[in-house]
């Protein structure tokens, strides 16, 4: 594969921005309000510390992905229900990713379709992404950076001259922290997936520089947050913006001028960058079941089955559309994708025994 | 349905993929993993009340709702 410079900047914005861009906006406008700017911030910087565990971590063996050396760091028997662990979130994060598009497209576009179709439309994108591998894929996002950084921009600054300005000096004057603490939380569990770039090796490997371009796509990424959620809350306001599920849709789709009705463009770059989200979790899951089963000329069928019972999940999820949406902004679902991106961290520690045992071997032969 | 689609698609990968492959432990592994995921799948689609994954991080970690 050929690699140049800040392709992991590239492929890790384009990664991390997809589920903020569609679904943070509407939970910040709901508890944190006018303060929605402390908690993306208070989340990002969180997931630095994160960060610094998982790209040490990569570096510990640059040539390989992790799921193939972790065993040599906590033995087999920890390693692989970790791994386990991993599969079952990769795919249901999958599953959430599909059911959320679906639901988002079925209520603002396709409403007499079905959702199950949707789904498997969805679905089959998705697994056909997949299917073309992970060199693909971040080639991909090459692409896609660009013109979604474009389009974010202009978005951006089209929409903020409508804003009503004079609600910022409230961005400093309200004090309901209490909610800015569990946002913080919330928004760290969006921005902190770091977890994810272990599996690109040996496509990416990581380097002294690997902090530097993950920590400079999250920065990308919260930018993008931040004015998307000053956009909505300086238009619509705390109160009526809480009521919307889709704010800057509702912007978007209101709008007249050179962006007006600009939504089936934005959309269309916006799912592009979720399809390359799903895709690369369906990739994480397969390698975690291949590591699993010691499967390894069975990526095809993997990718199928493991797309399959993603979108089988997101069948079920959109059985109950409430309840998913409920448990999707649930604290306790929040915690859950915390703790996968604390695993990083315990491998960084049994790695620092590892070094000791490492360092302590060659001495016998000085005597 | 949906399951009984990702079955059929996943043992056309998987009749293309044994002819590659020389290790039958593989075959035979990816087949047995294909027929108890559409299994599993099969169920989720016709029972209402089969249980998710969301379901399951719930019972573990609903608990923290009430902070």
């Amino acid at each position: 594969m050929r690699n140049t410079p800040w392709q992991l900047f590239r492929f890790g914005f384009i990664y991390l921005n997809a589920i903020p861009t569609g679904f943070l906006v509407s939970p910040l406008l709901h508890n944190s309000a006018y303060l929605g700017w402390l908690a993306i911030l208070g989340g990002y910087a969180m997931s630095l510390f994160f960060l610094w565990f998982t790209v040490r971590l990569g570096l510990w063996d640059p040539q390989r992905p992790w799921v193939d050396f972790g065993d040599k760091l906590v033995t087999k028997w920890i390693h692989f229900p970790i791994v386990a662990l991993i599969l079952f979130w990769s795919i249901n994060y999958a599953a959430m990713d599909i059911e959320s598009f679906t639901l988002f497209f079925s209520t603002n576009y396709m409403r007499e379709s079905p959702q199950w179709m949707v789904i498997l439309v969805v679905g089959f994108v998705i697994i056909i992404t997949a299917r073309w591998g992970l060199e693909t894929m971040i080639y991909i996002s090459d692409g896609l950076f660009i013109v979604i950084v474009v389009t974010i921009v202009a978005i951006n600054v089209f929409f903020f001259q409508d804003a009503h300005s004079e609600m910022m000096i409230a961005f400093i004057r309200h004090r309901n922290y209490d909610s800015v603490i569990k946002d913080s939380l919330f928004c760290l569990t969006f921005f902190a997936e770091w977890i994810v770039f272990l599996f690109l090796a040996p496509y990416l490997k990581f380097d002294r520089r690997s902090f530097r371009n993950l920590a400079a796509a999250g920065i990308l990424v919260v930018l993008a947050s931040l004015f998307q959620w000053a956009t909505a809350i300086l238009n619509f306001g705390p109160y009526l913006g809480r009521e919307m599920q889709y704010p800057l849709i509702e912007l978007m789709r209101s709008a007249s001028g050179i962006l007006g009705n600009s939504d089936p463009l934005v959309i269309g770059l916006w799912s592009s960058s979720l399809f390359l989200h799903s895709a690369f979790l369906i990739q994480v899951g397969v390698r975690c079941l291949a590591t699993l089963l010691k499967l390894k000329d069975m990526d095809g069928p993997l990718i199928v089955i493991l797309g399959g019972t993603a979108i089988v999940l997101a069948y079920q999820y959109a059985q109950d559309p409430i309840q998913f949406l409920e448990s999707f902004n649930s604290f306790g679902m929040a915690m859950f994708f915390l703790l996968m991106e604390f695993i990083p961290i315990f491998y960084w520690i049994a790695a620092m025994f590892r070094k000791r045992k490492r360092r302590r071997k060659p001495q016998p032969n000085s005597s | 349905m949906i399951a009984l689609l990702f079955l059929v698609y996943s043992l056309v990968e998987w009749y293309m993929a044994k002819k590659k492959t020389r290790a039958p432990r593989e075959k035979w592994t990816m087949l047995i993993l294909i027929i108890l995921l559409s299994a599993w799948n099969f169920v989720a689609v016709v029972n209402d009340r089969w249980i998710t994954p969301n379901q399951l991080i719930l019972l573990l970690f609903g608990w923290m709702d009430q902070f």
